[in-house]
């Protein structure tokens, strides 16, 4: 008898420490590492199966998604096909063909708010990675810039920046884009983070990892439901959009993500610099507008000044994070009205704010509004 | 034979030694998941540098860091970055990081510092 009440005593003690330990025990956490030509964060963490195989070939995968659609590597499909003559057939890998067919599928969905060509813009708007890099270099705190374009230097650059003007055609396993204007160069930038998590995802089932939430420079991915969570919830913050200047923006707020779910932020604050050149300073960002115009920057007389009122941070939750990319970059470019009623169109959810108010588009569970309460700052309307 | 098990029943002590020892252990047991489970998440500071990665737990008291590259400094729960090696300095002219989720980044070291643990967020996007 005694003995049978020592065996309930010692089975309810494991009990206590166990569940006391298992916040020790469960999840493999992949520190951010460098990936993406070195300049992209890549996180993780991971539960149950092989999971440092499975993060080693997710690394692969990054790397060979990289090695397609790098700008600043020479010898990238991408580059090799932006130096391309019009008419020259240049032979691609599988990354950088499917990343050109998904952007071209997003541009006509957006209406052409997702534009995959509109590198020329970038680089006229001196909104290009490499410039920004520059002005980065030679920052005391935010990049500065002293020239902007004109009017007709938009206009005329505008004309070639169209993905319709790049041909995709497969032919004995080979896979080839042509492009028929010199000119013509793309960017897979908005969308190539979360064509890649995708990729990675898509693995995870081989290596037997049940659980995981992958990170690439803050495109996330819950796989499977989290497990040390009896709701099941991944929890995740928003980088607030202002102030501009990194480490004071803090989180916007926080919200719950459910197992395969993904969610992508674009916002005005990620790549932008100031130009201090006329009476007052103008924003500009690398996001491209439909008419070659960066958002927020509108024609001021022969100039340009910030506009009143435009998306300065979207979020966009969905089963692809390739399409969340595209769809938050879209929904940045058509404005808050516009974007809300795209996302509505295909079904995904997320959360749009201007400088001054904020709507959830579908049904986003914020997590602990009042604790992450940056967003009290906006005006909500449902 | 009944009659002599309730002679041994009796006879024993209600609460032996052994008794004692095993309630001492799980009260023990008891407090200590209550101490793990309830108490208050701290901040936590994470300063990976490519392979290794050093945690600091930040527990009120001003720390600096030296690191071969660059120094960290937390004061009054505000992590900066000084004396960086690297050409660019960003890390330094970042300023200040106070909340759970925000960076430093030195990019020419591949140094990352990251503030988290405030209570269960995962994740960070944009």
């Amino acid at each position: 008898m005694k003995k049978r009440v020592y065996a309930c005593f010692a089975a309810l003690a494991a009990v206590i420490v166990g569940a006391s330990g298992c916040s020790a025990v469960g999840y493999t956490v992949y520190r951010p590492t460098f990936a993406f030509s070195d300049d992209i964060l890549f996180s993780a963490r991971m539960l149950g199966g092989r999971v440092d195989y499975a993060y080693e070939r997710m690394c692969e995968i990054i790397s060979d998604v990289d090695g397609a659609v790098s700008l600043t590597r020479a010898d990238s499909d991408l580059s090799r096909l932006n130096a391309a003559a019009a008419g020259e057939r240049v032979e691609v890998s599988e990354y950088a063909y499917e990343l050109f067919c998904l952007s071209r599928d997003y541009y006509e969905l957006t209406d052409g708010a997702f534009n995959c060509a509109a590198s020329p813009l970038c680089e006229l708007w001196h909104t290009d990675a490499a410039s920004l890099a520059e002005m980065e270099r030679k920052a005391d705190g935010e990049r500065v810039y002293g020239s902007l374009p004109t009017a007709e230097e938009v206009a005329s650059t505008l004309a070639y920046c169209n993905p319709e003007s790049v041909a995709a055609e497969e032919a004995d396993g080979k896979r080839y884009l042509t492009k028929s204007d010199a000119r013509t160069a793309l960017d897979f930038g908005g969308i190539a983070k979360g064509y890649a998590i995708d990729k990675c995802v898509e693995v995870l089932d081989e290596y037997g990892v049940s659980s995981a939430l992958l990170d690439i420079a803050g495109n996330l991915y819950a796989y499977g439901d989290y497990a040390l969570n009896t709701d099941g919830l991944w929890n995740i913050g928003i980088t607030a959009p202002r102030p501009r200047v990194a480490p004071t923006r803090g989180l916007l707020c926080a919200l719950s993500l459910s197992g395969g779910e993904s969610a992508v932020t674009s916002g005005d604050y990620m790549r932008y610099y100031v130009c201090e050149s006329g009476d007052a300073p103008v924003y500009v960002t690398h996001i491209t507008g439909r008419d070659g115009v960066p958002i927020g920057v509108v024609a001021d007389g022969e100039g340009w000044k910030n506009g009143e009122e435009f998306v300065v941070s979207a979020t966009v939750l969905g089963e692809s994070s390739a399409m969340c990319d595209a769809l938050s970059t879209a929904v940045c470019v058509l404005g808050y009205e516009d974007g809300a009623a795209l996302l509505q169109k295909v079904g995904y959810k997320g959360l749009i704010f201007t400088e001054k108010r904020y709507t959830i588009i579908g049904n986003v569970p914020l997590y602990k509004p009042d604790e992450y309460d940056g967003h009290k700052a906006y005006e909500y309307e449902p | 034979m009944n009659l002599e098990r309730i002679a041994k029943v009796k006879r024993s002590k209600p609460f032996t030694v052994l008794d004692a020892i095993v309630a001492a252990i799980l009260v023990a047991a008891t407090v200590a998941a209550c101490v793990l489970i309830f108490r208050k998440p701290a901040m936590r500071l994470e300063i990976s540098d490519g392979g290794a990665l050093t945690v600091i737990e930040l527990d009120g008291a001003a720390q600096v860091v030296a690191l071969e590259h660059l120094t960290v400094r937390i004061e009054d729960g505000k992590v900066w970055v000084t004396d960086a090696d690297c050409p660019d300095k960003l890390c330094e002219h970042a300023g200040a990081i106070s909340r759970a989720g925000q960076q430093i980044v030195c990019l020419p070291n591949a140094i990352v510092i990251t503030l988290t643990g405030d209570g269960g967020l995962h994740g960070v996007l944009g």
